[in-house]
């Protein structure tokens, strides 16, 4: 068998630092500026071709958490430990309000398009707001336990919420969930599939379990090495990767689907990969870990990946540019590094 | 990587046992330590410092139903948060709810491979509350069991009891967990260094404590050393609840507490071993033997002690002397009293539910058949096994090898080398429905 060359190093576009551990970090949706939340609780808005820092936001004082661009980057809304979620104008740094999410820790945030608001997660709580900060709903009942993961899907509409034993489903202006589905076990990541018939969960146990949507049907992958803390869908849902241990296995979702399917297995990282997206277009797939291992993959050919970086610090957030060019690492020391894709072909030097 | 991971110390206690007021000494007194506090849903402390956090217990079950893979949800989530920054503290602190059940606070640090690699659970500190604990432990099976857990036990508010209450609580928490380092507090006034940065996980620091914990419950109720002449001295019983009683009379160089120490274990050999019978009237000389007297006839028994050199002698009997009106007098002179004496428990007179097997024995033991003998054990009785450690030595293994666990939740590794220390096993566990004998034997069958 040949030897296998190295992977090809990635190449930092630019690097920018924070003043503690990257908490949170998104490219906003026109890509031109990349918002940057530190666990000590300030938020850094850079400018997304140079790194260079435009502005930076008081953020919240026990520490930042989370953060999420609104449609069209009208705003940038920022969770953190003091209990809020803010709304801050992204050019002028002007705080527009402060929401009190419910609990100690704001955990989560995501952004609806049609109709345009806001909900946040805090503890048991989900709540729902308006743009300018008025609270329309909050969800009830409240979640059995504190919420672990919360995504919106634009085309079904619904907002899907995790916590110990269940997904719900919420529907913009509804207080009550549109849907449930039960497992008995502490969900901790989660993602709905971008033709919106799958939900994945990773779990603690060290299982997978997905829902098709349509039927409430469940289904379970086991056999992971640890608990799968980081799952992605890539953008036709017919791919997902899962973490779950050092090896990133994706199933292939197409024909009969994944039960009795074999696996691409993705073997690079030393420890277990907690951070991981896919090119928002095109089927490419970032990830990196506790192992301060930086790595890009081509998943349908997973013999090695398409470039490999170690910036030895350990990856706590990740985000790509929405035209897939690009795609940045936040780290614990505080560094935040873009990098480039490289062009297909160059540097696999068959 | 070992030293890397941040020690937890977790704090249990019922509600009233000074946990708060332990947590306010240790974020408010010079100590040099930085310390996140994790503290319960009802936590009283102010939050105006960024490293302490709030949460509310959450309790997640595993999709398995194993009761040994239940941890803190809230927990794993909170800490992975402040693990980020972990260049702003030195050691955690979590403070359980007062009804807490400690297993599932515990098995996280075990059962999350993240928190393991992370973290090490140096210590489980238990606040009792030395009035109330009695209805306590009548009443709650937690209560016994975050005893049960501890690594330390901090009998609070003593000044609430007397010495005599006090003493008999000690017992009783003894009883349950040999392996805790007791401390008796007012207002939960304890060294900061006695609680943290214990290393929960060396067993031989809660040895050097009480080199002794390991034995089983002595089979002797008392001792006395008396200064003895040349002479013949008689040996009086009245009537009393047994027809016999075992006792072993030994020279001992001085009447000194380390004298006392090492003639018991001597002792505590002897009374294994046959016993001479000794009918009242008969004579008996002090040596290194098992003596019974038979105490079966009614009325006063006298037995002669021969003593031919003058020196200190320790008496070590199987009942208490007051159980008999037991004397010991020179012909015809005066009662004589002791220099010194000790009372010892009987470790299970009163039936606890709760209690620690300890067991010491020399001899490598076999990886494969402990590991076999391990599994076995904790597959079948590790729910009733709460916490076990131990300091083993292995066949070809030149380090120590330590380990700890909390129910079916083992973890354990080599350590220092034994160097010239000399090489033994010392294991103990802590558990309902503990057989000494059947633990013992089955170690012993490990050995290589």
């Amino acid at each position: 068998m040949p030897r296998l060359k190295d992977p090809q190093s990635l190449g930092p576009r630019w690097r920018a630092v924070l003043d503690d551990c990257v908490a949170a970090i998104a490219w906003s949706g026109d890509g031109r500026l990349v918002a940057a939340a530190s666990a000590a609780g300030a938020v850094a808005i850079l400018d997304g071709g140079s790194g260079q820092a435009l502005l930076r936001l008081a953020g919240h004082p026990q520490g930042a958490l989370c953060l999420a661009w609104a449609p069209q980057d009208r705003l940038l809304a920022t969770g953190g430990a003091d209990g809020t979620a803010r709304l801050w104008h992204p050019t002028s740094g002007h705080e527009v309000a402060a929401l009190e999410g419910g609990a100690a820790w704001v955990e989560y945030l995501a952004w609806g398009d049609a109709p345009y608001l806001l909900a946040t997660a805090a503890g048991k709580h989900l709540k729902l707001w308006s743009a300018d900060g008025r609270l329309l709903r909050t969800a009830e009942p409240p979640h059995a336990s504190t919420i672990s993961g919360l995504v919106w899907h634009p085309q079904r509409g619904r907002f899907a919420s995790c916590c110990y034993g269940s997904v719900r489903l919420h529907a913009p202006l509804k207080a009550a969930p549109a849907d449930v589905f039960e497992y008995a076990g502490s969900l901790i990541a989660l993602d709905w599939s971008p033709d919106g018939r799958w939900i994945a969960c990773g779990c603690q146990d060290a299982t997978v379990h997905l829902w098709e949507v349509a039927s409430g049907t469940d289904l379970q992958m086991s056999g992971y090495a640890g608990k799968v803390r980081a799952l992605a869908w890539d953008p036709t849902g017919r791919y997902l990767a899962t973490g779950g241990g050092a090896d990133v296995t994706v199933w292939d979702f197409s024909g009969k689907g994944p039960a009795g399917s074999k696996p691409r297995i993705l073997s690079a990282h030393l420890k277990p990969v907690s951070h991981m997206a896919y090119q928002p277009q095109g089927g490419l797939l970032a990830m990196g870990g506790p192992d301060g291992i930086v790595s890009l993959w081509n998943p349908l050919k997973p013999a090695r990946p398409m470039g490999l970086a170690r910036p030895d610090t350990q990856v706590s957030a990740l985000s790509w540019r929405p035209d897939g060019q690009h795609f940045v690492s936040g780290h614990t020391n505080g560094d935040v590094v873009a990098w480039s894709v490289p062009s297909e072909g160059r540097g696999f030097g068959l | 990587m070992e030293n890397q991971r941040v020690p937890v110390t977790v704090l249990t206690g019922f509600l009233g046992s000074g946990k708060t007021t332990l947590l306010n000494r240790i974020l408010t007194e010079e100590h040099g330590k930085r310390i996140a506090v994790i503290e319960n849903e009802f936590g009283e402390i102010g939050i105006d410092q960024a490293l302490v956090v709030n949460a509310e217990e959450e309790i997640f079950e595993m999709n398995n139903g194993c009761i040994c893979c239940t941890v803190r949800g809230d927990l794993i989530r909170i800490i992975g948060n402040l693990m980020r920054r972990k260049d702003k503290f030195d050691h955690i602190l979590v403070e359980t709810t007062g009804l807490a059940d400690p297993s599932p606070v515990a098995q996280t640090f075990f059962v999350d491979e993240e928190m393991r690699e992370q973290l090490k659970l140096d210590g489980i500190v238990t606040l009792v509350d030395a009035l109330h604990v009695w209805q306590h432990l009548e009443e709650s099976k937690e209560c016994q069991e975050q005893i049960a857990f501890a690594d330390i036990v901090l009998l609070n508010k003593t000044d609430l009891v007397t010495p005599e209450q006090l003493a008999e609580l000690e017992r009783r928490v003894r009883a349950i967990n040999a392996m805790a380092r007791i401390y008796r507090t007012q207002n939960a006034a304890v060294e900061i260094d006695r609680v943290l940065d214990i290393g929960g996980f060396d067993l031989e620091r809660a040895l050097s404590v009480k080199p002794t914990f390991l034995e089983p419950e002595y089979p002797f109720e008392w001792a006395g050393i008396y200064h003895l002449e040349p002479d013949r001295y008689i040996l009086t019983l009245q009537d009393g609840p047994d027809p016999a009683m075992a006792l072993v009379c030994l020279p001992v160089p001085d009447p000194g507490e380390a004298s006392l120490e090492a003639s018991q274990k001597q002792a505590v050999r002897l009374f294994s071993g046959r016993a001479k019978l000794r009918e009242p009237g008969q004579g008996l000389t002090p040596q290194a033997a098992l003596v019974e007297l038979q105490l079966g006839e009614a009325g006063v028994k006298r037995f002669a002690l021969e003593v031919t050199e003058a020196g200190d002698y320790a008496l070590f009997t199987q009942h208490r002397p007051e159980e008999f009106a037991l004397v010991l007098a020179a012909e015809g002179g005066q009662a004589l009293q002791p220099l010194v004496e000790r009372i010892y428990e009987a470790g299970h007179t009163h039936d606890e539910e709760v209690t620690s097997v300890g067991i010491e024995m020399p001899g490598a033991v076999h990886p494969k058949k402990l590991s076999e003998w391990l599994s076995r054990l904790l597959r079948e009785q590790g729910t009733d096994i709460f916490r076990m450690k131990g300091i083993l030595h292995l066949q070809g293994e030149e380090r120590r090898y330590v380990f700890q666990g909390v129910h079916m939740l083992f973890d354990g590794n080599p350590d220092r080398p034994w160097g010239s220390k000399p090489r033994t096993n010392q294991l103990v566990f802590i558990g309902r429905n503990l057989d000494r004998e059947q633990l013992t034997r089955e170690f012993a069958a490990c050995l290589a």
